[in-house]
């Protein structure tokens, strides 16, 4: 059978042709074996693992390498910072967690005081500061400019009070990043300002929430009279929902996500070979399967060449819009669509799925119901990718309102 | 507060009434949470529910009246595996009181069929289907079996199996083996749903020729074959119970959730594909009803076809509706605080037994 996709994925230009081989020689030079091997059985990796590889990264001055040179970036620009996220994921190194360095530390960079820069930047950059993100609430998902967790003045200080929901990884956090209404007699959107509160303050209290792939990635965090200073606040008050639009304008090279993607092609692939390869296919079942896994590669390919395509127009300055939802649905779904296949090409044992097998040991040998808990585990939690940071649903929206106006 | 619903297949007074105290005995014994709690422990009781299931004739409902059970029919059936369904019960029902009992209500050995059905009918007796890989030689007046099962749902608990196995001049046998059987190994596991199974696993285990199962059908192959179609319809029809509470899930949902200051419910969008989720489900309780009256046939092929049909039609009713009741609840379709991802995973499961979509679409393709 044909190997990945990637032979197709040449860049136009030499310089961006050797960045690739400069990255693929990195991860294999320096991404430890271990990490390597617990990323390609796709096992759930610990907060240590990821800030291993971060370090690695930062020790080469590659951890941060879309920021500015003078904040102790690379200025990578968007193609270089597409091939590198992609790269990386391929050859299975942890993907770089995005909530500080990708999200709150190009905002500081952007909006923040010099003392905010001195004191927030250094604790991303050395990964030594654990960043997670306040957006969503019980009432404000996809409205998400509904929010109410308020912060009112006292003193030199803002009291907040509210609830914030689907906190990923405020559970290892030191700090987080938080959208807060600071003003209700506007519109909402104009209310809203950006904090930078310390999870060690008294009064936030961080509870699980198991998700569908019956793990704790994610929160719950209750906000109640938390004292923030009023030098945590980046920007101007009322200003918090521009720098939340700034924000995530920055993730729009990983919004499609298709390393990761290809990746999971790889053992999609090999899963369909050795399910071909034992006896419990007749020769029709075979074809089909053949078919479909075209299908899924085709529609793979083609997130891959709008992702490329959308790119290089952004680097040349066009702003992201209906282009970066679209890649945000079809990277979904075509997630989706992988991982359903992954589970009917683990054969007989596709439905085997203990949650605790993704913390087992990566070194011991598995059994074959370990293995599909893996598999069973990729496909329950892609089923999040479709709701959570903007759901398929507000794509859509988006997307109409640019072509129909 | 919960209205009484009516069950799409209860035609008499008598199944419906069967239909509402089953739906009572879950309320009271299978409440989401204390399910979930019991479900997600060191060592979760897999078969909590099955002895009131016995006590209150759920299991005997499933088996004819000649065999000292209630009523054995197909309707009886479906009626009953539509509340299990929206129950979320992942107790042997389907496997013992449906497919086992199909085969013991045919087996030739009547003194022991009868003492086994018994025996299921009093929830003592937790017995399985095996299909594997296992193939059965003749050595004297003993069977000789070998090979392997790598998912054999509920075989983590199950006391009794009935194996599959092919003899050297391929045809098909059914064996009656205990699992404490020298040279069977089993190796329990968790399921998606968070049902148990585990794969069976036999190296030369002896059998004396009395456990060579013989049925009333012209040959076992037969036996096995109906004893699955019976399965596929109960399948169905728990399907079908999930389909119907995530629908009702989800609808209120639209109805109650707000953004954007309105209620979801308001956005045609999202209208559109309520209206397809509802589709799906009319077409499943359609096509149950006609495989229903088709199971009254002697029609072999045609009831295996229309069993096909309805797998493939399951399944995709299952994937339409599991995946939108995720989507339309947002955050909370993903959460392990709302039963609908547990529906959504026992509907997963669900694709993975008595064969996939695909395999059935084929055997549809090539039905005679």
């Amino acid at each position: 059978m044909r190997a990945g996709l990637e032979s197709f994925l040449t860049e136009e230009s030499a310089e961006l042709r050797e960045w690739r081989e400069d990255v693929r020689r990195f991860v294999h030079g320096n991404l430890p074996t271990e990490l390597a091997h617990k990323v390609a059985l796709g096992l759930e990796l610990h907060k240590e693992d990821y800030v291993r590889w971060q370090q690695i990264l930062y020790a080469k001055g590659w951890f941060a390498g879309s920021w500015p040179k003078r904040f102790g970036g690379q200025d990578w620009g968007l193609e270089k910072q597409l091939i590198f996220t992609q790269q990386s994921a391929i050859d299975h190194a942890p993907m770089v967690i995005p909530y500080g360095v990708s999200m709150v530390g190009p905002v500081i960079c952007a909006y923040g005081t010099v003392e905010q820069q001195r004191e927030h930047l250094p604790g991303i950059l050395s990964s030594d500061v654990w960043w997670c993100q306040g957006y969503s609430e019980p009432g404000s998902g996809s409205d998400l400019a509904s929010l109410t967790t308020t912060a009112v003045l006292d003193g030199d200080q803002y009291r907040v009070n509210g609830t914030k929901m689907w906190t990923t990884e405020a559970h290892w956090a030191d700090k987080m990043h938080c959208l807060v209404r600071t003003n209700r007699d506007t519109k909402p959107q104009q209310g809203i300002s950006f904090l930078l509160i310390d999870m060690k303050t008294p009064g936030i209290t961080v509870t699980p929430i198991v998700t569908i792939d019956g793990i704790h990635h994610t929160n719950q965090v209750f906000l109640d009279n938390v004292m923030v200073p009023m030098g945590n606040r980046v920007g101007a008050e009322g200003q918090g929902w521009e720098i939340a639009k700034f924000l995530l304008g920055n993730e729009r090279t990983s919004i499609a996500d298709t390393g990761p993607k290809l990746r999971l092609l790889a053992k999609v692939q090999s899963q369909l070979k050795q399910l071909l390869a034992s006896e419990h296919m007749s020769d029709a079942q075979q074809t089909m399967a053949r078919a479909r896994l075209a299908d899924a590669e085709i529609q793979l390919l083609t997130l891959c060449a709008l992702e490329r395509r959308y790119v290089k127009k952004w680097a040349e300055g066009n702003k992201p819009g209906a282009d970066a939802s679209l890649l945000k649905i079809r990277g979904t779904e075509v997630l989706q669509l992988l991982t359903e296949l992954a589970v009917e090409f683990e054969g007989p044992l596709a439905t085997a799925h203990d949650p605790a097998d993704l913390y087992r040991n990566a070194q011991a040998p598995c059994n074959a119901a370990q293995h599909a808990s893996t598999i069973a585990h990729e496909y329950l939690y892609s089923r999040c990718w479709s709701i959570f940071g903007g759901t398929n649903e507000i794509q859509r929206n988006i997307i109409a309102k640019q072509i129909l106006s | 507060m919960e209205a009484e619903r009516l069950n799409p297949f209860a035609r008499s007074d008598e199944q419906q009434m069967l239909a509402d105290n089953l739906r009572r005995l879950m309320r009271d014994t299978n409440d989401f949470t204390k399910r979930r709690d019991r479900l997600a422990s060191v060592c979760p009781d897999r078969l909590a529910l099955w002895p009131a299931m016995a006590e209150h004739g759920v299991i005997g409902a499933a088996i004819s009246e000649a065999l000292g059970g209630y009523a054995g029919d197909a309707r009886t059936i479906s009626v009953i595996l539509f509340e299990l369904g929206a129950a979320l019960a992942i107790e042997p029902y389907l496997a013992t009181a449906v497919i086992v009992a199909r085969l013991l209500q045919s087996w030739n050995d009547r003194a022991r069929a009868r003492a086994a059905i018994a025996q299921v009918i009093a929830g003592e007796l937790v017995c399985v289907l095996v299909q594997g890989n296992v193939r059965a030689t003749r050595r004297g007046d003993q069977y000789v079996l070998s090979g392997d099962a790598p998912l054999v749902r509920h075989g983590e608990i199950a006391q009794q199996f009935i194996v599959t196995a092919r003899t050297p001049g391929d045809s098909l046998d059914c064996f009656w083996v205990s699992t404490d059987q020298l040279h069977l190994t089993r190796e329990p596991f968790r399921l998606i749903d968070a049902a148990g199974a585990a794969r069976i696993h036999l190296s030369d285990a002896v059998l004396p020729a009395t456990c060579r199962m013989q049925f009333d059908q012209a040959s076992t192959e037969c036996a096995v074959r109906e004893a699955l179609q019976w399965g596929i319809l109960g399948l169905a029809a728990e399907a079908s119970g999930i389909v119907h509470a995530l629908n009702r899930e989800t609808f209120a949902y639209l109805n109650t959730r707000k953004q954007f200051g309105t209620v979801l419910g308001s956005f045609q969008a999202l209208q559109h594909r309520a209206a397809d989720m509802w589709i799906a489900a009319e077409e499943l309780t359609a096509l149950i009803e006609l495989a229903i009256d088709t199971l009254q046939t002697d029609d072999t092929d045609s009831r295996d076809a229309v069993s096909s049909a309805l797998k493939v039609l399951a399944d995709k009713a299952s994937r339409r509706v599991g995946n939108e009741a995720v989507q339309l609840h947002g955050g909370m379709g993903v959460s392990d605080e709302l039963i609908v991802s547990h529906y959504f995973r026992r509907l997963a499961a669900m694709r993975n037994e008595l064969g996939t979509e695909e395999f059935h679409r084929l055997r549809f393709a090539a039905r005679p």
